[in-house]
């Protein structure tokens, strides 16, 4: 038998697994990540995943992150395009997943593109 | 800690589409492609779009996929999970502009949808309380228990305007205050579970895919009206939706959310479920309380209603899976919340089972008031194939039709009450232009003859001739007259019933009539099945110029009723051939198999 605590604790923990099944969002965020072979030899799945760990472990909504297929020259890999609504999607070379929380932190959330990733 | 989600539905309708075991081979596939610590496959229940079912969704793409085999997995798994690949042939492509679309909320099917009933039906696994725990579930059981005094637990719900959707709309807060207001020592809960009308599936689908959402709502009512004990009454019939509800039940006393005691708080209550043996009558409340008494389902006369003397002779409230399904979300957002949707008199939402001739068979939920022509146009995709629009049946057997002018008449209770129909539990029958409305009539009162259950004179007898003058009309052998006592047999069925099921049996025939009349007298005085549906009123025909004397009808025809003439139509080289009206027993094999349209019906 539980208390009211532990079907409060559940919930705390169980909430950021099932955010990532969240199909009602509006004027969202979306987030590409090429899956090319060179992208997933450079680490892109590596890549993917901190960036849905970093959106669901934060409990941050209106952002959808999308596999996609191969992206970008092959010198930057892995390779991720971030398009914030009713913006121009901007690019971004040779990330690792370090790197993925500075983007969410200051491009994601912030709207400010972070120069130092951008390719063209 | 998985990045993706594999939903796979388990709705029944993508469960009798094998889905089970696409289930089965995802789990196979991401073993073999060392995926499995990563991506969590779900089944869940019913995802609303049954129509291109089995359904599978990806997140956090939130792909949808549609007619997935099990023989599409490892293309899926490698395509999309390992190259990032979606694979566009199996996404579910918009019937109506030829679009691909990615996104569920993206589609027609559910933007104009309102998803509060249905809020965790194709997203959380049913069979996991902690999937509903995370979805907020019994946070509205604990705020209950432990901030609220039971008479404000009926005030919110009071305040909400929440109607039944078994299908007669009464206040549900008003039928709460009425048996916490009645006297007696002990108090019952029941649930409504006995959905059987022809073409529903909403309780059922909730039943699947959110089981919690009931037992916590039957919580809730127990405190508000001090009860103990609940009772579901579901249908036999609906396996999938009975063992989902079992393992909700022992889940929720494992964490002790029933029994003893609960969450510590002092409130006992615990729920068993009653299964229906299969009668229709057992959907009317009193047949329903009998029938759980361990009794043959009989209805008997209200009053007393079951406010004051239900189950067992004590007082009961017994509200529809889907009332309840509401009540959680009104208790935790709020009275004004739900009264923000739908109408001035229909607050919230109500959920239908799209049936028939539509493009998106499925299960949809709209805010109260939405346009008919919006659930089946936009919503249902339209009546396919190019046919015409002609009626849409709600209420089932205890309902009628709304016929195409009324398309624009928003729906809630009291307009379709107004045009002759009623909301019902929300089965929702479309029918086209090769629907044959005397044919429909019949087809709904043959199955409450079926399902009378003989008790009182006037719904046992009464159906039963109505049902003959239906047949006689549709065989060509009525007069005018008979229409005439027919309609007057109509109203006196209705007044002199027991129950329900006999004071609605004669709706759709009444509506039928009030707007196809010219259906019913073209079948009467003309000798003819204007829709081409009534076989005793219809002839098939060869046309003698158009036939070309190939044989391949006579081939065909299992009542040696072709034979050939002795006419060679002009331009052609063999002899026409004929059909004996006296031999024929009007199968239209022969008019499938002509290639030159030489055979028609009239």
């Amino acid at each position: 038998m539980k208390s009211i605590a532990d079907i409060n604790a559940i919930r705390e923990q169980m909430r950021s697994k099932v955010l990532i099944r969240d199909n009602t969002k509006e004027g969202e965020t979306h987030v590409f990540v090429g899956m090319g072979t060179l992208g997933l030899e450079a680490g892109a799945v590596e890549v993917f995943n901190a960036f849905v760990d970093e959106i669901t472990s934060r409990e941050i909504k209106n952002v959808r992150i999308s596999r996609s297929g191969a992206l970008g020259a092959a010198d930057k890999q892995p390779y991720v395009e971030v398009v914030l609504p009713g913006k121009a999607p901007v690019a971004y070379g040779n990330l690792t997943a370090d790197t993925v929380k500075v983007i969410v932190d200051k491009h994601v959330l912030g709207g400010e593109p972070v120069t130092d990733y951008i390719v063209k | 800690m998985y990045r993706s989600h594999i939903l796979v539905c388990g709705g029944t309708g993508c469960h009798s589409n094998n889905s089970a075991n696409i289930l089965k081979a995802f789990n196979e596939e991401l073993k073999k492609a060392n995926l499995a610590a990563d991506v969590q496959t779900v089944q869940t229940g019913c995802f609303g779009l049954c129509a291109v079912g089995p359904v599978v969704i990806i997140y956090p793409e939130g792909a949808f996929y549609s007619c997935v085999k099990v023989e599409d997995v490892p293309e899926i798994v490698s395509e999309h999970l390992v190259k990032g690949r979606l694979v566009e042939r199996l996404l579910y492509k918009e019937k109506a502009t030829g679009k691909t679309v990615k996104a569920l909320s993206d589609t027609n099917f559910y933007k104009k949808q309102t998803r509060v009933v249905l809020r965790n039906c194709g997203v959380i696994n049913p069979e996991n309380i902690d999937e509903y725990i995370a979805m907020d579930g019994y946070q509205a059981l604990i705020k209950v228990l432990t901030s609220m005094q039971p008479q404000e637990v009926i005030d919110v719900v009071l305040a909400s305007g929440l109607r039944g959707r078994g299908g007669a709309g009464f206040p549900t807060g008003r039928k709460w205050q009425f048996t916490k207001d009645a006297v007696g020592d002990v108090k019952y809960v029941a649930c409504n579970a006995d959905e059987g009308d022809p073409g529903a599936f909403m309780d059922r689908s909730v039943l699947e895919g959110d089981p919690h959402a009931v037992i916590e709502a039957m919580a809730i009512a127990a405190y508000a009206i001090g009860a103990q004990q609940g009772y579901v009454y579901v249908r036999a019939e609906y396996p999938i939706a009975v063992r989902r509800l079992q393992i909700a039940i022992d889940q929720a006393k494992e964490y002790g959310l029933l029994g003893k005691n609960i969450l510590g708080t002092g409130f006992d209550f615990d729920l068993e479920i009653r299964l229906g043996a299969g009668a229709f009558v057992c959907g009317e409340e009193t047949a329903l309380m009998t029938s759980i008494e361990g009794n043959r389902g009989e209805p008997r006369v209200r009053p007393p209603f079951p406010a004051h003397k239900g189950l067992f002779g004590k007082p009961t409230v017994l509200n529809n899976v889907e009332t309840y399904a509401n009540i959680a979300q009104i208790i935790l957002k709020g009275a004004d919340w739900f009264k923000s949707m739908g109408t001035e008199k229909s607050r919230g939402t109500k959920v239908f089972a799209l049936g028939g001739k539509i493009v998106n068979t499925g299960l949809v939920e709209i805010p109260m008031g939405t346009t008919l022509r919006e659930v089946i146009e936009d919503i249902g995709g339209g009546v396919p194939n190019g046919k015409k629009f002609k009626a849409a049946q709600t209420g089932g057997p205890s309902g009628g039709c709304i016929p195409a002018e009324h398309f624009d008449i928003p729906i809630d209770y009291d307009n379709l009450i107004s045009i002759g129909s009623m909301m019902g539990s929300g089965g929702m029958i479309v029918m086209d232009e090769d629907n044959c409305m005397v044919d429909i009539a019949k087809f709904f009162l043959t199955f409450t003859v079926d399902e009378s259950c003989g008790k009182c004179t006037p719904c046992r007898i009464g159906n039963k001739r109505l049902l003959e003058y239906l047949d006689k009309i549709t065989s060509g052998n009525a007069t005018m007259q008979d229409l005439e006592d027919m309609e007057k047999l109509c109203y006196y069925i209705k007044e002199n019933s027991l129950c329900g099921l006999g004071q609605t049996a004669p709706n759709p025939v009444l509506s039928t009539l009030r707007y196809f009349r010219d259906e019913y007298i073209a079948h009467i005085r003309d000798k003819k099945c204007p829709a081409g549906v009534c076989k005793s009123l219809l002839q098939y025909k060869i046309v003698k110029d158009s036939c070309i004397g190939c044989g391949a009808c006579q081939r065909q025809c299992p009542a040696n009723a072709i034979s050939r003439t002795d006419y060679i139509a002009p331009g052609k080289k063999l002899a026409a051939m004929e059909i004996d009206p006296n031999k024929c027993v009007k199968c239209g094999a022969c008019m499938s198999t002509c290639k030159f349209k030489a055979i028609i019906k009239e």
